[in-house]
């Protein structure tokens, strides 16, 4: 056994390097090592929140709050195409199923602002004409004015007009 | 003097008197002198930052002579600096041969992997217990007489042969 750690040693002592670094060095190449790093986190953590903010941007559209360029489709007058869908009322007492009614239905523009109102008749059926564009449909259920309904997500009228839009009325 | 400056001249200190020596014993288990003294390096690193507690210990050269046979087998460490050798200086070269008069050894060791190389550098040249390398090395004691037992047929042969020659 004692050979091989005669062996060892001797070849430990031929391994050793002519020449070492200061530690000074060391420490010095390790802080660059760690403030390149951190910027380089930095700058990416700075360009994820950018594109996290575009993404957002573009995911609210036109109902965001952005500059004029954004929403051409409703502030730039086209021609009207016709839009036709119904007004429900869902939830309430157990198994009562969603149930039309009538009431008033309200094409509002990006900015908030209402373009267009229908009245809805009983059977909760309603159509009217609007520009294209992209909307958000609320309502307002006949006899309960402070009620709240409206259109899941954004209403995008295509040139070719929108049928079965539908606007649910949510009762507890 | 500040804490900081204290601790780096210690360590500075240290560093100059046992640089050369922790390379070459780490460079026997390591893939080359290269890798060692990254490993000797990134241990004085390491002590510097601990040292309020290395400095208590009764040797740091020992603790950072561990430390740095201990990073010799941490993956993570190897597979980053493998991708950052590769992208700085592509493809290794083939090493040159070695010379004769440590050719048995030098081969013997490059035929073992990283973990038996540990386990002999720190048995044999060292003189820990099995028990000892396993701690250090934080692996079980039954590995640590494994791998010595894989290694001690590496080494059979040179034992004999260098028992012939006497």
């Amino acid at each position: 056994m004692s050979d091989i750690s005669k062996l060892l040693a001797a070849e430990a002592q031929r391994l050793q390097p002519a020449r070492a670094p200061e530690f000074a060095e060391l420490l010095a190449a390790r802080d660059r090592r760690r403030r390149s790093g951190t910027a380089a986190g930095v700058v990416v953590l700075i360009a994820a929140v950018t594109g996290g903010t575009a993404l957002m941007v573009d995911n609210l559209g036109p109902r965001g709050q952005q500059g004029p360029a954004r929403q051409p489709a409703v502030a730039v007058p086209t021609a009207s195409v016709p839009v036709s869908g119904t007004l429900h009322q869902v939830g309430g007492p157990v198994g009562a199923g969603p149930r039309s009614i009538a009431g008033t239905v309200h094409f509002q523009s990006a900015e908030g602002v209402v373009v267009t109102s229908v009245d809805v008749g009983a059977d909760g059926r309603f159509s009217l004409t609007v520009p294209v564009g992209t909307y958000r449909v609320t309502a307002t259920p006949a006899g309960n004015p402070t009620g709240l309904c409206q259109a899941e997500g954004d209403v995008i009228v295509p040139a070719a007009g929108l049928a079965d839009v539908e606007v649910n009325c949510h009762v507890r | 003097m500040s804490h900081s400056s204290t601790a780096s001249n210690a360590v500075a200190d240290l560093f100059r008197d046992c640089y050369a020596r922790l390379v070459g014993t780490v460079a026997l288990a390591a893939d080359s002198r290269a890798d060692a003294e990254d490993c000797v390096q990134e241990a004085f690193l390491k002590a510097f930052d601990r040292w309020d507690h290395v400095s208590q210990l009764e040797s740091p050269e020992v603790w950072v002579r561990t430390v740095a046979l201990r990073l010799l087998s941490n993956r993570r460490r190897n597979a980053r600096n493998g991708l950052k050798v590769l992208l700085r200086h592509g493809p290794p070269t083939v090493e040159p041969a070695p010379e004769p008069d440590h050719v048995d050894i030098a081969r013997a060791l490059q035929r073992m992997p990283v973990g038996q190389r540990q386990v002999v550098v720190m048995h044999y040249l060292l003189g820990l217990g099995t028990d000892e390398i396993a701690q250090e090395l934080r692996i079980a004691a039954g590995t640590v007489k494994s791998r010595l037992s894989r290694a001690r047929t590496v080494l059979g042969p040179l034992l004999r042969e260098e028992s012939f020659h006497v």
